[in-house]
């Protein structure tokens, strides 16, 4: 086992994992944050996205040792349990947004770093910056249409 | 907790048209969802196939000792293992004939290939291991 420390979801945090160990088995099976789905193993479903230091990452494409020293935030990280949706979450919501929810947290957390990097996407930036996220549900109008809403919605504009 | 979609025009609109919330939709968005893979039970074990890497081709043997060698390991069947148990092919959907009347054929699926493999894909083993990492080096550990 080697040690690792991570900065997650905005707390320190000491664990271990084997050399072998994907950044997403640390988080599912040891850290028992299972919001963070593998969709297909391959990286190219995006289910397992999450955010290290800040960028959108496959974490099923990363050894868990990368991640160490570096800050991670999952789909638990977004907001408290008891604590009001996150803007994009709730755009989601509003917008029809999923379905089923299984690629639902890789979709968010793609759009989070999205409108970081840009407050104000077109939809065919919106569109670019999801292709890594797959969903079999939704048909990605509705989507499109959250996470344009997530964006006014977090630069304070009126829906 | 939530603001409702859209203004006072959509708040006030009754029966067509108005705004119905998922009630599931909170516990997705937050990945706090429970789907299979979520649920870990005291004493599951992991299942890993052996996937065939030619379009076509004959099973000359199937070499298990380095697999069964691996930490954990519990079983590991073929398709021959499966024939010998009297494991019988996946049935044949009943009653499809052809334009003249005669019954379409129906080539045996089995569940693991048997002497041959027909796809790249195919399972030609299946392992099972007491953890995800032990059936997945256990499978890359079979040789075909």
């Amino acid at each position: 086992m080697t040690p690792i420390r991570l900065h997650l979801n905005d707390r320190p945090l000491e664990c271990a994992a084997e050399p072998h160990t994907l950044l997403v088995e640390l988080l599912r099976d040891t850290l028992g944050l299972t919001g963070t789905h593998v969709g297909c193993d391959t990286s190219q479903c995006g289910a397992c996205t999450v955010l290290l230091d800040g960028a959108a990452v496959k974490s099923c494409t990363l050894l868990a040792v990368q991640a160490d020293g570096r800050r991670v935030t999952t789909i638990e990280g977004l907001a408290a349990p008891d604590a009001p949706l996150h803007p994009v979450q709730e755009a989601f919501v509003a917008c029809h947004g999923l379905q089923c929810g299984f690629c639902t947290p890789g979709m968010v957390m793609s759009a989070v770093a999205l409108l970081q990097e840009n407050p104000a996407p077109t939809d065919e930036q919106v569109a670019a910056a999801l292709e890594g996220n797959l969903c079999r549900c939704t048909g990605y109008v509705n989507i499109v249409a959250a996470v344009g809403q997530a964006a006014r919605a977090l630069r304070g504009e009126a829906r | 907790v939530s603001a409702p979609l859209g203004g006072a025009v959509d708040t006030l609109r009754f029966g067509s048209g108005a705004v119905v919330r998922r009630v599931e939709d909170p516990t997705l968005v937050r990945g706090a969802g429970r789907f299979t893979d979520d649920v870990t039970l005291p004493g599951q074990t992991w299942l890993a196939f052996v996937r065939s890497d030619r379009a076509h081709a004959r099973i000359a043997a199937v070499r298990r000792d380095d697999a069964l060698a691996v930490d954990g390991v519990l079983a590991l069947w073929t398709g021959a293992d499966l024939v010998a148990a009297g494991v019988v092919p996946l049935a044949f959907p009943p009653g499809f004939r052809r334009p003249d009347g005669q019954p379409a054929s129906a080539p045996p699926r089995r569940a693991l290939a048997h002497e041959f493999v027909r796809f790249v894909g195919e399972p030609v083993a299946a392992v099972v291991a007491d953890s995800r990492a032990a059936a997945k080096a256990a499978a890359a550990a079979v040789r075909v």
